[in-house]
């Protein structure tokens, strides 16, 4: 799968089929999440932490994601795979922070996310170089659905299908999005420059 | 995948130079588990599908037409049997016997006919 090259040569003793079995039981299913939790910290982590930026509102979505998955545990009936469910629910829970964000900043909702990049160079937990933060600060200015299949597709290298699964958009769209995303970052650089 | 990205990008790299504190994803599992509420699991049994409900049904049908079917079968047999069997069909001395509906009616001609033969040969007797 397309997190597994974040767990080569770790966690190999996870097996997904057992875990989500183990989930279903009362007796199994709080030493089931703590492996979940522990399989999907980091995946999930750096994929909230490529929209919301921030390490502390990071951390706070990230814990999130795991109260509302592990509250919601009995909805889990496993027809979807696990990780897809858990990025749903992640997707959702940083698009909301962000809305927040915005509602907090007097930004409309339709605006893109720069304010995020704005404290990027000062941020102790970023040590990109200046191509790094333009890089971060072009991918800000794209719609949130956008910058959310651009960083997918560029960081993670995920499938366009598995992509489709968690968004709910179809594949077709999914490359269209992320030929425009390309564009965008481009036009940015060039005007930059 | 290289073939989608710009030249741009291609000179990037895919690192995006975030960071996060020592430990971090050891502490935050830790620390997460002492945070997560009770939860209960109703543990559902798997409502059984159609088939696995009408399937007894449905084999005890198949079985009761199976029974009908070897009952017709054996009696087509039967039937066929006593139509190349003569004693069984009761034809003795001409007259048939049928049993069955009307039974009494034929064995009473039967009867009837063997009396007169019988009343015939006593005639011819007392002639000579």
């Amino acid at each position: 799968m397309w997190y597994t090259k974040l767990y080569m040569g770790q966690k190999s003793t996870y097996d997904e089929a057992l875990i989500v079995e183990q989930l279903h039981h009362q007796d199994t299913v709080s030493a089931a999440f703590s492996k979940v939790i522990e399989h999907y910290s980091q995946p999930l982590y750096w994929q909230i932490r490529r929209m919301v930026i921030d390490h502390d509102d990071t951390n706070d979505v990230l814990q999130n994601t795991f109260i509302k998955a592990w509250t919601n545990i009995g909805n889990f009936r496993g027809d979807a795979k696990l990780s897809t469910w858990l990025y749903k629910i992640a997707v959702n829970e940083s698009i909301t922070f962000i809305n927040k964000k915005k509602v907090q900043n007097n930004i409309s909702l339709d605006d893109d996310s720069s304010f995020l990049t704005n404290n990027l160079e000062a941020d102790k937990y970023f040590d990109g170089d200046e191509a790094q933060i333009k890089l971060q600060k072009a991918i800000a200015t794209l719609p949130d659905k956008q910058r959310l299949v651009f960083n997918m597709r560029y960081y993670d290298e995920m499938k366009y299908e598995d992509m489709s699964e968690i968004l709910g958009t179809s594949v077709g769209a999914l490359k269209a999005s992320y030929h425009h995303a390309v564009k965008k970052i481009e036009t940015f650089f060039a005007d930059e420059d | 995948m290289k073939q989608e990205d710009s030249k741009i990008l291609s000179k990037l790299g895919k690192q995006p130079g975030f960071k996060t504190p020592d430990n971090y994803f050891n502490d935050f599992a830790k620390n997460l588990a002492e945070k997560l509420p009770e939860v209960t699991i109703t543990e559902v049994k798997q409502k059984p599908n159609m088939w696995v409900r009408v399937r007894p049904y449905v084999y005890m049908a198949a079985m009761f037409a199976g029974i009908f079917c070897m009952i017709q079968v054996f009696n087509h047999f039967n039937g066929s049997s006593n139509t190349q069997n003569p004693m069984a069909k009761g034809q003795l001395g001409g007259t048939e016997v049928v049993v069955g509906n009307g039974g009494d009616t034929t064995v009473r001609n039967y009867r009837d006919s063997v009396q007169s033969s019988l009343m015939n040969i006593e005639t011819v007797d007392q002639t000579k």
